[in-house]
């Protein structure tokens, strides 16, 4: 029985339902109107349109909730079934005698942590160990730890176990694995029942008046406002996922000492970082240093950006020939179009070697520095801003440059004299933009800016190595094993968030130059 | 055509200040421009009138190498400003601009201030050599234009600020803040009210005393108004040229004739 | 006439002819920013062309291998040390790397080779006694060759060199000595001259024996210095240094050259097939990755840091002779393509890398342009002007210019999501999660291409529609949609070439890691839910090996690849454009 009813099954019923009802509801419309196609409200086809929306809709939209929430009410149900007195996780006199009570909860927390998920993974085993046929249901009722090498047993069926079993966690495993089971066919159970209820309550709607059309147009018109909220959700997202971890990281942390701090040392990359209190290693997790390296990089970007995509942008729009233009652009094109990483190794493997051939070991130690990434941002940078400035500048209006040459000015006098004062806020605009992405940028730092875990104070060697903002938050996520609660991890949140909210910063800002710049000549 | 005064005005000069002779204008294929003989004499205000897409602005904008601007343009014939081939390869076109000024259909003062939009061109130019004849200049320029009570308290402000009629002045002022000798107007006053359009043309007159000017204007009213000379551009063609009071009352041209009493436009 | 021009100050009367010195002024002025532009361009022109050259010049060198063809006999004195029969569970025993790599592979090349006609000994020895030859010709021991062919082998002269050097160097140690009496230091120039004249080199011997008479005449420090003008010391013991290596090139050195890559394919065919053990097989094994940088002439060997690192003269005298000889060719890496990523670059591809990409722009391609024609369609044709509607188009102008790390931060942050949900790490690496991240970061860029490619509808064809009666679903659906289409696929297309080079995000949501499998299950199956890898991020990881063959060859080829791919799409984003594209 249960065998029908898990998700896919549903989910395929409820397609051959709906692709049926489909027909019917065409041939039932067709019926209604008594051979006067006319008479009908809306076409056959919109009423079988109706009816297959009506099944498939309601259903799979529980199925979907369903799958992310069972997820979540059986969590929740397995943290009821432990209670703080099983065996497993009562303390030892000792550490109830040697502990303070802070201690204790701590203790205890962890424990009872690592026993639910104990519980889940044996939970799974021992289902995956019944799906493959090696023991009924009545058998695995019988089982006690104490009597089988379970975990043994469980293992050589290829299941994954990671604990020692004790019997406490066999009940809850299979108390988990009941109430799993029974979830995993309910969802699927109640969703076939919405599918045959839309299906056979829409059937019976039709009628020659039935407004079939007006009900399938309102669906899909509900479908276009949620596809266009998605923007939404995922500012909503990004800002959910990134703000709560960064707000528990400045409460437990510190805002000011965070902001303020001129020190990177995370503890998970320490050795011999000093002891704290209750016997960890105290990170040291000062913004200053990161936002240091990723503005001295973005600045040397600029540097190296603005002026090239400026003068070729005036080159390409004011006096090069079309054939100039025909070529040079779909070379800028390219250069826009290369993925950041392939720059990255660039830096690393020509550019950086390059620049320490030429300033000498000693001034670059390392052939990772700031001018190593902001020299290959920048030219990454080179043409975006020419096409943003090649954008303004011809927008400013012909009738401006008329005027100027019709005055005996030069097409150089033309430019400098009325072109570029007028599109000056359009221009402001385009490198404030550049400034977000150099900002936002991750590859060519990672690869070429330097990977030091700790950091003290500011770098001010433009040969040297720095540490930015986005590397440290790949470093830390791409490592495996750091546990979400550590205290590095959440500080890598806070970067995020910050680094979210200076791009957003400058993003508003240059979309406000830009829309007052337009509005000026429209 | 009640409102066609024609006021009975001399010709300045009879000195010629601009001749073309066989000017072809040519837009990639299309040949816009065919054939045309024209003499413009100085300190006189010659209009030319025609249909739209007769070729009257192209023409203009030949007369101080404004199509250079324009890819596909390419301008054949003769045309002499005091006697000096316009078109010869020794020619700077920015001295001859500066010496044949243009102001456009549609009033365009750059985004700067009423001064500055005065000032640019005597500045690029290197008329004034210190801030006192910069300010002179654009103070008379100002004034030729008619404009100078209006803006005199605000030269800080934005030119763009202004409305259609003083932003088409204060081009005016503009062009001649350079001492042109010829001042080009490509319909000057088809972006601008009633009101404005009298400014403009009582400003055009004054013009007169010191500068050749060849107005473009689809308005035969305002050719009759404003002009001494008058050009019919049809299709292309330079149909007919003669005194302004000969050509609206004693057309020799059927052409003309069918244009001016409005059965071709 | 000149003075009615008034206004400014009178301008005399100028010919356009005659360039004015103000105008030229300018002029010169101007041509400064034409020339800053061509410069700028120039420049970043010639950035374009390094970068490609850095690419191509050493990704496409990588993307062929040298490989040894060599006769492999499966010895049974390695399959069987025990005798007796052979069987399957023993030949398993066998050590991969002692059994198979430096013992069956690493015999069978050394046959190979010797079948081929190479004096593997021969050749090694020839390269150490050319060097030696040269270290004593270099300080005018002429006639070295002689004197090593003299002594036989090349240890034996090493021996002689050896005993000649120290003879010398016992002349210094006395000549320096301030105890030491005439007689003593004559004796020992006198010794010294006669080792030399023993080894060979009578000139030698004669100028070191004009030493013994400096310093009977002169003194002692006058006869350590001319003595010290000689460096036949340094020389002889460069010799014996350099002679004394052939002998150390063993089996080791042999098998150092090849990489073994297929000896688990090796073993496990013989153990399926007992009957092989005893008999030969040509098989093609792939050469250090080291020694192919040498033979592609990425390293040229001739000083320390041209020589391929852990390898030295003698190898590189062997592989030219096999070259020579034909054991080894250079084929084209097929296998780079479907491998799976590796450290050891001799095996390394990128085989899930190619179908994790490919499945996770099928995800953005089916999401992102379900989910982004539907908002454009309901910003463009149906959203009312209000603040909610501001506020969508607010949202994906920004999320447009959020930085891609953010994105990889809520994938990640889905991720701990999803574990602490119960999901454990399930969809940690796989393409759908990839896929879905990316979608969400190319939704805005498909949005805004889709709503310009509906506003150049223009709006009469809606009134017509609507005139008609349509309604407004149908109108948009069946004729707005449909003219719009091109741009909207052409946009979609630049969307995922965009994607596609994406690698922080990737990383966050671990993308990075080693795959287990070679390949994916198909879509349908499975495949979206298996770790996975892409290809900029495969790219990420080939530089970030510890071998810099790898970093700077391999990783290239990867580059080259993805570059290839981009190209494609948007060749193809062209295409699409020129031929659909409608002007209204």
């Amino acid at each position: 029985m249960s065998a029908i009813f898990n998700v896919p099954t549903v989910l395929l019923i409820v397609t051959v339902l709906a692709v049926a009802g489909y027909f019917l509801g065409r041939s039932r419309a067709i019926a209604a109107s008594g051979g006067d196609r006319r008479s009908l409200h809306s076409l056959p086809k919109q009423h079988g349109w109706h009816v297959a929306l009506a099944t498939f809709i309601p259903s799979v939209l529980l199925l979907l909730v369903w799958v992310f929430l069972s997820g979540l009410v059986s969590n929740i149900y397995v943290g009821s079934l432990v209670s703080d007195d099983l065996p497993d996780l009562r303390l030892t006199a000792e550490q109830r005698e040697t502990l303070t009570e802070e201690e204790q909860a701590i203790r205890l927390d962890s424990s009872r942590r690592l026993f639910i998920s104990g519980a889940q993974t044996l939970a799974t085993a021992i289902e995956g160990y019944v799906r493959n046929g090696s023991a009924t249901e009545a058998q695995v009722e019988a089982w006690r730890a104490d009597l089988a090498p379970l975990r043994e047993r469980l293992r050589a069926d290829g299941q994954v176990v990671s604990t020692t079993v004790s019997q406490g966690m066999l009940n809850v495993a299979r108390d988990l694995r009941t109430f799993r089971n029974r979830m995993a066919v309910a969802g699927p159970l109640i969703a076939l029942g919405l599918a045959v209820g839309g299906f056979a309550l829409s059937l019976m709607a039709i009628n020659r008046d039935f407004r079939a059309r007006i009900s399938v147009e309102r669906w899909i018109r509900g479908f276009l406002v949620f596809a266009s909220t998605m923007a939404i959700l995922t500012t909503v997202a990004i800002l959910a996922s990134i703000t709560l971890p960064s707000l528990t990281f400045f409460r437990e942390y510190g805002f000011f000492n965070f902001l303020f701090g001129l020190e990177w040392a995370p503890a998970g990359d320490t050795v011999g970082a000093p002891e704290g209190p209750n016997g960890e290693y105290e990170s040291a997790l000062g913004f200053l240093p990161l936002i240091w390296g990723t503005l001295y990089i973005a600045f040397v970007a600029l540097l190296v950006a603005v002026p090239l995509g400026l003068f070729a942008a005036i080159y390409l729009s004011e006096f090069a020939s079309p054939r100039v233009r025909s070529l040079v652009k779909p070379a800028l094109e390219i250069l826009a179009g290369v993925p950041t990483i392939v720059y990255g190794i660039f830096a690393l493997v020509t550019i950086g070697p390059f620049l320490q051939a030429v300033v000498g070991s000693t001034i670059m130690p390392n052939t990772v520095s700031v001018m190593t990434a902001g020299v290959v941002m920048g030219m990454m940078l080179v043409p975006f801003v020419s096409s943003l400035s090649d954008d303004v500048i011809n927008a400013v209006p012909q009738a401006m440059r008329d005027g100027s040459l019709g005055l005996g000015a030069t097409p150089s006098e033309t430019v400098t004299k009325v072109i570029l004062p007028a599109a000056l806020p359009g221009i402001v605009g385009a490198i404030v933009l550049a400034a977000s992405r150099a900002i936002g940028e991750t590859m060519i730092v990672v690869l070429a800016a330097g990977a030091l875990s700790n950091v003290t104070g500011l770098e001010a060697n433009p040969f040297g190595a720095v540490v930015t903002v986005t590397t440290r938050i790949v470093a830390v996520l791409t490592g495996e094993g750091s546990g979400f609660d550590s205290i590095d991890v959440l500080a890598i949140f806070a970067l995020a968030f910050t680094l979210f909210f200076i791009t957003l910063g400058l993003n508003l800002l240059a979309q406000r130059i830009v829309a007052k710049y337009r509005e000026q000549y429209e | 055509m009640n409102d066609m005064q024609l006021t009975e005005r001399t010709v300045g000069s009879t000195e010629i200040k601009i001749s073309a002779r066989g000017c072809q204008v040519y837009y990639g294929s299309t040949h816009a421009i065919k054939d045309v003989d024209v003499d413009i004499n100085d300190k006189t205000v010659t209009a030319f009138i025609g249909p739209s897409g007769c070729g009257k602005s192209t023409f203009l904008r030949c007369l101080n190498r404004m199509n250079d601007t324009i890819d596909v343009a390419r301008v054949e014939g003769d045309i002499r400003l005091d006697g000096e081939d316009i078109y010869d390869p020794k020619v700077d076109v920015v001295q001859l601009r500066a010496k044949v000024g243009m102001v456009f259909q549609k009033p365009n003062p750059f985004p700067k201030s009423i001064y500055d939009n005065v000032a640019y061109g005597p500045r690029i130019h290197g008329l004034a050599s210190n801030k006192a004849e910069l300010d002179g200049i654009v103070e008379s320029s100002l004034k030729r234009a008619a404009i100078w009570n209006e803006v005199k308290d605000r030269l800080d402000a934005p030119g763009t600020g202004l409305s259609g009629g003083q932003q088409q002045r204060l081009c005016i002022a503009r062009a001649v803040a350079t001492s042109p000798e010829v001042l080009l107007m490509d319909e000057p006053c088809s972006a601008l009210d009633p009101i404005a359009t009298a400014q403009v043309e009582e400003l055009i007159d004054e013009l007169r005393e010191n500068f050749s000017v060849v107005i473009v204007t689809h308005s035969m009213q305002q050719a009759a108004r404003v002009s001494q000379k008058t050009a019919f551009f049809h299709l292309g063609n330079l149909v007919e040229f003669g005194d302004t009071g000969q050509i609206f009352t004693n057309p020799k041209d059927p052409r003309t004739e069918s244009y001016i009493t409005g059965r071709i436009g | 006439m000149t003075d009615m021009t008034a206004g400014g100050p009178a301008a005399p009367k100028s010919s356009l002819f005659v360039q004015s010195d103000n105008v030229r002024r300018r002029r010169q002025r101007g041509a400064a920013l034409r020339y800053l532009g061509m410069a700028a361009i120039t420049l970043v022109l010639f950035f374009l062309g390094v970068l490609l050259f850095s690419i191509f010049s050493r990704g496409l060198p990588a993307l062929f291998q040298y490989q040894a063809e060599i006769e492999l006999y499966y010895d049974p004195a390695i399959l069987n040390a025990d005798g007796g029969a052979v069987t399957a569970e023993e030949v398993n025993d066998v050590s991969l790397r002692s059994g198979f790599e430096q013992g069956l592979f690493t015999v069978s090349l050394r046959n190979t080779i010797e079948d081929a006609g190479i004096d593997i000994e021969g050749t090694v020895a020839g390269v150490w006694i050319d060097r030696a030859v040269g270290a004593l010709d270099a300080a005018g021991l002429s006639g070295g060759a002689e004197a090593i062919a003299a002594t036989g082998a090349p240890g034996d002269a090493a021996q002689v060199f050896g005993q000649t050097g120290n003879a010398l160097r016992t002349a210094r140690t006395v000549l320096a000595d301030e105890a030491a009496t005439t007689e003593d230091a004559v004796a020992a120039i006198t010794a010294a001259a006669e080792a030399l004249d023993a080894a060979g080199f009578a000139r030698a011997a004669d100028t070191v024996g004009v030493v013994a008479d400096i310093a009977t005449e002169e003194g002692l420090p006058e006869a350590a210095e001319a003595l010290a003008e000689s460096n036949y010391e340094q020389a002889l013991f460069d010799a014996a240094t350099a002679l004394r290596q052939p002998a150390q090139f063993d089996d080791g050195e042999l098998s150092a050259i090849i990489y073994a890559a297929n000896r688990r394919d090796v073993r496990d065919r013989v153990a399926a097939n007992l009957d092989l053990v005893g008999e030969t097989d040509r098989v093609g094994v792939p050469i250090a990755i080291s020694m192919t940088r040498y033979l592609s002439g990425e390293l040229t060997g001739e000083s320390q840091a041209q020589m391929p690192p852990g390898f030295n003269e003698s190898h590189l005298a062997l592989v030219d002779r096999m070259v020579e000889a034909g054991i080894i060719e250079r084929n084209f890496r097929w296998s780079f393509f479907t491998n799976v990523y590796s450290q050891s670059g001799e095996v390394a591809g990128i085989g899930p890398a190619l179908m994790g990409s490919a499945y996770m722009m099928l995800v953005v391609l089916v999401f992102s342009l379900i989910f982004g024609v539907a908002a454009s369609i309901y910003l463009e044709e149906f959203a009312p002007k209000n603040r909610f509607t501001d506020f969508i188009e607010i949202n994906i102008a920004n999320l447009a210019a959020v930085p891609s790390i953010v994105f990889g931060i809520l994938g990640a942050a889905i991720l701990f999501g999803l574990t602490s949900l119960g999901f454990g790490n399930s969809i940690r690496g796989t393409a759908l999660l990839g896929g879905i991240v990316l979608s969400l970061m190319t939704l805005p860029t498909i949005v805004i291409a889709t709503r310009a490619a509906l506003k150049a509808v223009p709006p009469s064809i809606r009134d017509a529609a609507l005139g008609v009666g349509a309604s407004k679903v149908q109108t948009a659906f069946h004729h707005t949609l449909p003219l719009a289409a091109p741009g909207i696929l052409t946009g979609t297309i630049i969307g995922i070439a965009q994607a596609l080079g994406e690698t922080a995000p990737l990383l966050l949501i671990g993308l990075s890691v080693s795959t287990g499998a070679d390949i994916l299950s198909s879509p349908f199956t499975g495949g979206l839910l298996e770790q996975a890898q892409s290809m900029p991020t495969v790219v990420y990881l080939f530089a970030q090996n510890e071998d810099a063959p790898v970093r700077e060859g391999l990783a290239q080829s990867a580059i080259i690849v993805m570059l290839l791919l981009l190209f494609a799409l948007n060749i193809l984003a062209i295409t699409l454009r020129r031929r659909f594209e409608r002007r209204w």
